[in-house]
């Protein structure tokens, strides 16, 4: 177990993931650096919480989470894409999925509810266990498998080479909250 | 297990998956080739979404920005923890200064024409004093005029010894000198050998109360009697 580091430890070694996180969340980069500044300042005063560094990264991505979720509290404007029109979250996947680019991936995400886009965000970064998603969101781990099927699903569908119209099978937030 | 709960349960990912339904879960995938392709097909995609995802290329300035944003809050965390204990610091000595200017102020004012006269009426009391003490030892109140010291001088009085034999006795004292006026009862002790005698520091007077018999004044004292005689009030030597 190790102790707490400092700031310039946490902002050498975690700066980069949190800025990619930040611009997943937000879709903009002047918003995704604004969101790690703050996430920082944050972290700054209270790096007394932070027991052990090897939390410091989930510890850091939820202060990012909440300051997001603090500056989108407000946005009436933004509207996310229905989802109760998802797809059968068993549905086959394309059999070949070119490399997608990242600015449509970007145009999806900033489609799809917050609650489906973090866990989506999270799990692909390949950094985060299901448990470690979970956590983070402070959701039953079943709810977090359901909203990345269904997550996972709306990305296929707008993403695959052969579904004509992506919007049409485009996820929104559960009645249930999954 | 059929292909569409197999279809569904790698559809879920493997989490929260007990060791049994994923080991029945792993026999079917391998000995169903619809479903090993439709695995290899999730997985595929999700290796495509993966690598679109962390593409985001980071500003060359952030980390800088960040570095100078972090020492500028914590340079302001500084600052403000020293204002504040300086702040505090100069309350408590500006309290404490106050404190000691309230006592100054209201400290007592010395007047030297009452501290004149307080020590005066101190005086005047000696006299009195022993004289009503004399009395009621049944000794005459007054010395010899011999003995007419200044009460000024007064410090004591009470019982001394005298070749073994309690007696009393009054102390005068000026500066370094002194002298001891012991009063003796006529048969109390025999002071014929006593006048005139002198010692290397002190020397002894006799005298005889010249109104009222039977009482004799012995008087012990340092170099001479004159500092101790009556003198114009006010004079001090």
């Amino acid at each position: 177990m190790m102790g707490a580091p400092g700031v310039r430890e946490l902002i050498d070694s975690h700066y980069e993931s949190l800025y990619r996180y930040a611009y997943r969340l937000s879709g903009a980069a002047a918003d995704a650096e604004d969101l790690v500044q703050e996430t920082f300042g944050k972290a700054m005063t209270r790096l007394h919480q932070l027991r052990q560094a090897d939390h410091a990264k989930q510890w850091l991505f939820r202060i990012l989470r909440n300051a997001y979720l603090h500056r989108i509290r407000d946005d009436r404007k933004r509207r996310s894409v229905p989802l109760d029109s998802v797809p059968d979250v068993a549905a086959a996947p394309p059999d070949a999925v070119p490399a997608v680019d990242p600015k449509d991936l970007q145009a999806a995400l900033d489609d799809l509810d917050e609650t489906f886009r973090t866990p989506l965000i999270l799990f692909y970064f390949e950094e985060f266990s299901y448990r470690d998603i979970a956590e983070q969101l402070e959701l039953p781990i079943g709810t977090v498998m359901s909203r990345l099927a269904r997550g996972k699903a709306y990305l296929r569908s707008r993403l695959a080479p052969h579904d004509p119209d992506p919007d049409a099978d485009a996820p929104r937030r559960a009645p249930d909250g999954l | 297990m059929d292909c569409n709960l197999s279809q569904l349960l790698l559809t879920l990912g493997r989490a929260d998956r007990g060791a049994d339904d994923q080991a029945a879960l792993d026999r079917h995938v391998t000995g169903c080739a619809a479903c090993a392709a439709f695995a290899d097909r999730l997985s595929g995609f999700d290796v495509t979404i993966a690598t679109a995802m962390v593409a985001v290329p980071v500003p060359p300035s952030l980390h800088v920005n960040l570095l100078n944003a972090a020492y500028a809050r914590r340079g302001a965390q500084w600052r403000r923890t020293v204002y504040r204990t300086a702040a505090l610091a100069a309350g408590v000595f500006i309290a404490f200064g106050l404190l000691l200017g309230g006592i100054y102020r209201n400290r007592p004012v010395l007047d030297a024409g009452e501290l004149v006269t307080t020590t005066e009426r101190e005086w005047e009391t000696h006299e009195p004093t022993v004289r009503d003490w004399l009395t009621a030892q049944d000794l005459p109140p007054d010395f010899p005029f011999e003995v007419d010291f200044d009460y000024r001088y007064y410090v004591f009085h009470g019982k001394g010894e005298l070749a073994g034999r309690d007696v009393p006795v009054v102390l005068f004292q000026n500066g370094t000198e002194q002298a001891r006026v012991f009063v003796v009862r006529e048969g109390q002790l025999n002071t014929t050998e006593l006048h005139g005698l002198e010692g290397s520091v002190w020397k002894v007077l006799v005298a005889r109360h010249p109104t009222v018999k039977g009482f004799t004044y012995v008087v012990l004292y340092t170099n001479g009697l004159e500092p101790f005689r009556r003198r114009p009030l006010g004079i001090i030597t």
